[in-house]
């Protein structure tokens, strides 16, 4: 799975280089994140490429959460795509995670 | 139809208002079987009926020993053809006693008139397509793109961006369920997807043949708690369409139906 990091002070920019994160996908991003988590517990994930996020997606995401949580961290999101925002109003995400427009304000959040 | 040596069948054809008898191939039953029986295909449209009949009808004689016979019959039913099934049986058998002057008939007087009813124009189906999958996790991205295939039928100011993509959402989510629950994520099972929409609706239909009936509750359709790290999907598609249903067969075929209401088209 693509995913490349950069770290930008304390906090790493994960970018999603995914166009479609699904219950086919969900479990791999899982694994392939949860190395990246160990390492750094202020996480931001670039969202701009996903077009296709559903359910499972959501649980991936949130498990994320829960790792980078559980380390004393954080994992915010920025650059989310209409399709996923729609989603994300609807199982109120917002509420969850939080969103930022642009990659600078979500490392400034932190 | 399979026509055993049996009178021609009157097929009434509203849009031409024409007449048309139909001739089957086979030998009546009881003769021995020699070959498979051969079938014939006849389109029909809404309005049109058929008037199937025995010989007692054709073969009834006046008392000039003359038979009424398929001709006068079928000029008879198309003089009628705007009746009801039932007035122009009524008023077969009213010619036919007229006819023979009795109403005593040496042969057994059998018809039955079969009416195809016109749909409503709303219901008229404007378009139908259907895939086969199999379930694999790695292929839902052809069930989201077969959805999005089929909405291109639709104009835009009817159906938008947004909306095909909470359908296509939709449709993965019961995809997904359909090879996680109904088939415990073995590969290779069958899902068929019908799709079709009519003037005011889109109607998806999946069909599988899982073990076990899918019979949600109220429960299953609510957002779980925030944390929560699944349980969701059955919440996305009551949410993102506006009809869940969910039924078995006794064959045990599953079927989830998907309804999606279009708004009226401007005119």
């Amino acid at each position: 799975m693509k995913l490349s990091t950069e770290n930008v002070g304390q906090v790493t920019v994960v970018v999603l280089d995914i166009d479609i994160l699904d219950a086919g996908n969900a479990k791999e991003f899982k694994a392939d994140m949860s190395p990246i988590l160990e390492k750094s517990s202020k996480v931001v994930f670039d969202m701009s490429r996903v077009n296709f996020l559903d359910s499972s997606g959501c649980g991936a995401l949130l498990s994320c959460l829960r790792q980078v949580n559980t380390a004393g961290g954080d994992m915010k999101l920025y650059g989310v795509t209409k399709p996923v925002r729609t989603l994300f109003e609807l199982i109120r995400m917002h509420r969850i995670v939080e969103m930022y427009d642009t990659k600078e304000a979500a490392v400034a959040s932190f | 139809m399979v026509d055993c040596g049996h009178t021609r069948t009157i097929h009434f054809k509203r849009d031409t208002n024409e007449i048309n008898l139909l001739q089957g191939e086979n030998m009546p039953i009881g003769f021995p079987l020699t070959a498979p029986f051969s079938q014939i295909r006849i389109p029909f449209h809404p309005g049109d009926f058929f008037f199937f009949y025995s010989d007692g009808l054709t073969e009834a004689k006046n008392r000039a020993g003359e038979f009424y016979g398929e001709d006068r019959l079928a000029d008879f039913v198309l003089k009628s053809a705007s009746a009801t099934p039932e007035t122009l049986i009524d008023r077969v058998h009213a010619d036919i006693v007229a006819f023979s002057k009795s109403e005593a008939f040496n042969d057994d007087f059998t018809c039955v008139v079969v009416k195809i009813a016109d749909l409503p124009s709303d219901s008229q189906i404007l378009a139908e397509a259907e895939i086969e999958l199999k379930s694999d996790l790695s292929e839902l991205e052809q069930a989201r793109g077969f959805t999005r295939k089929f909405c291109e039928n639709i104009p835009p100011t009817v159906l938008d961006q947004s909306r095909i993509e909470q359908l296509v959402l939709a449709v993965s989510e019961v995809a997904t369920n359909i090879i996680k629950h109904a088939y415990h994520e073995k590969t290779g099972q069958r899902i068929q997807i019908h799709a079709a929409h009519t003037a005011d609706q889109i109607v998806l239909r999946f069909f599988d043949w899982g073990p076990e009936a899918f019979s949600p509750e109220a429960k299953d359709f609510a957002l779980p708690d925030d944390m929560s790290l699944g349980g969701r999907g059955l919440f996305i598609v009551k949410n993102s369409v506006d009809e869940v249903e969910f039924s078995r067969d006794e064959s045990g075929k599953n079927c989830t139906t998907l309804i999606l209401k279009l708004p009226a088209m401007a005119l």
